[in-house]
């Protein structure tokens, strides 16, 4: 995905953008805080709405209470790690404002630019959250292995790069739309409640379950939860690791013919 | 008297002319626009297919029966609809502060507050309003209301709801206002956003004291939306009343000296 059409894949530069971001991204820490608490505040809240329910005796679908708790837990683990939401406006921003003539200019992937600054934004976010959420994860009294963990981490990094493309993808549609604020906002919408990121999506009604299997955004959210707590079988993880890295291709090659058609519209105006 | 009526008259048409400059700047990119307004509609539909997925596996919520909870759904997307449509949740303040151009809005004469406030307004996010007045119908048509009580009830409701967009304002302009110090205000800000969006839930979830109190008393998140609909169901509660009062005209004119007390902090960074 060169911006010029050739291969501009030589690793070390890449390296050098990963480095950079990963070093801001300890020095620049308050938003990162905010968001922590702001998750935070919002996961005290989710839980006294399920303690409610359960309190007076309601129940939700085949959850108890400690498993509605700890999806939500792990949900908000997720999202505070490998989502990448920003990447979109991120995209957007530089073909919009015209930055993006840089990228034709110079022996740089746009596209392997955008995944070394966003993959040392997760890297960091994982370094950190993964320690302040572990005494949760143990103190939730999961019962899992090392594989299972192992598994978990792989579906995690399917899960970043699911995220990645698709908002990468709403991106490089500013080729085509200028200004993508409104597109990137009603994404992050389907993606949120299709990725069973405010609901767990196996209490969805049935249809939408049915939709939302020929959908990509089960396995940013929901299928980590499931493999971490143990709701599947080994053959259903092998099943659903091999649908998720089959979208990622889906999305490769989606966001490969995006680019390629929108750098044909695209009249480097601005600066 | 007549000078007061000519003041509001004036401020009223600031504010329309600053609207239609919003409108006509948003509409530079007029599928963006469409888009941002699908995206406000499809966010409140998740809101609401939050309450029916919940509903369908309980009769009430913390005492709240599923016609009611929708109210409490619909008083926060009335505010929220206001906040964006008015003054865009003072996303003006910020930007301005960060780009140093915020002396042009000063020299105008005419109240800096207002002005900064109104600077910015979104205009899509009229369709939350319009979404949220539907939804407040389908809510009161399953509510049982006998009509010389609806009327009184609704009008308690709509100053109470008046009295909501104050508090959420006044918290907004603290923490925009505290841009004047750090120039870096978004992290703050995201926790306010999660704030609000939560108090789409019925406070009467928080059935320990303690967290009843936090939420209730030092974060007013009950009086944004879950007060209003407790007094449009229930009827007048003077001691509610006049405590949702109290905290508006406190939040407000605390916020307003703490604005003003920034405002003498601010270096132009422009000039």
């Amino acid at each position: 995905m060169s911006a010029k059409g050739g291969s501009a894949w030589g690793g070390k530069k890449y390296w050098v953008i990963f480095k950079n971001k990963l070093q801001a991204s300890f020095a620049y820490r308050v938003n990162f805080f905010a968001s922590f608490i702001a998750e935070g505040l919002s996961l005290v809240i989710i839980v006294y709405l399920w303690l409610s329910i359960y309190h007076q005796g309601g129940k939700i679908g085949n959850y108890t209470l400690g498993g509605l708790i700890l999806y939500f837990i792990i949900s908000k683990f997720i999202n505070l790690t490998v989502r990448s939401y920003d990447a979109a406006r991120y995209v957007g921003e530089i073909i919009r404002l015209g930055d993006f003539n840089n990228y034709l200019l110079k022996p740089l992937s746009f596209f392997g630019h955008t995944v070394a600054y966003f993959s040392a934004v997760i890297t960091y976010n994982l370094i950190i959250f993964s320690i302040l959420f572990s005494p949760l994860l143990f103190f939730g009294k999961i019962e899992f292995t090392i594989v299972n963990l192992f598994y978990f981490f792989i579906s995690l990094i399917i899960a970043f790069f699911l995220n990645f493309l698709f908002y990468y993808a709403v991106g490089i549609s500013s080729f085509f739309f200028g200004y993508i604020a409104g597109l990137n906002f009603m994404m992050w919408g389907i993606n949120s409640f299709f990725s069973g990121n405010l609901i767990p999506i196996d209490l969805f009604p049935k249809y939408l379950v049915t939709i939302n299997n020929f959908l990509p955004f089960k396995y940013m959210v929901f299928v980590p939860i499931s493999i971490i707590t143990n709701k599947y079988t080994e053959n259903e993880i092998f099943l659903n690791l091999f649908f998720g890295l089959s979208w990622v291709l889906i999305l490769v090659i989606f966001t490969n013919v995006l680019y390629k058609k929108g750098i044909k519209k695209y009249e480097a105006y601005s600066s | 008297m007549k000078l007061i009526a000519a003041k509001i008259i004036r401020i009223y048409r600031i504010w329309l002319m600053q609207l239609y400059s919003n409108i006509m700047r948003r509409m530079a990119y007029p599928g963006n626009f469409y888009l941002m307004a699908i995206g406000s509609l499809f966010q409140m539909f998740l809101s609401i297919a939050f309450v029916n997925i919940i509903f369908s596996f309980i009769n009430n919520l913390a005492g709240w029966s599923y016609h009611q909870a929708l109210l409490v759904v619909a008083s926060y997307m009335l505010i929220e609809g206001f906040m964006w449509g008015t003054c865009a949740y003072l996303n003006g303040l910020s930007k301005n502060i960060q780009e140093g151009t915020l002396d042009g809005l000063l020299v105008k004469p005419i109240d800096s507050q207002f002005f900064v406030s109104v600077w910015q307004s979104d205009p899509e996010d009229w369709m939350r309003v319009i979404t949220a007045i539907v939804l407040f119908t389908i809510a009161i048509k399953g509510l049982d209301f006998s009509q010389d009580k609806f009327i009184l009830n609704l009008f308690l409701y709509l100053f109470l709801l008046i009295n909501s967009y104050f508090i959420i304002y006044s918290i907004t302009l603290v923490i925009r206002s505290i841009t004047f110090w750090t120039t870096e205000g978004d992290g703050l800000w995201k926790i306010l956003e999660t704030l609000t969006r939560l108090s789409q839930y019925p406070t009467d979830i928080f059935y320990h004291s303690i967290a009843r109190f936090i939420f209730t008393a030092i974060l007013p998140l009950a009086f944004i939306s879950t007060v209003p609909a407790k007094i449009l169901i229930n009827g007048p509660d003077i001691k509610l009343i006049l405590a949702s009062t109290f905290l508006a005209i406190i939040f407000f004119i605390a916020s307003r000296k703490f604005f003003h007390y920034g405002l003498k902090h601010y270096s132009s960074a422009s000039s």
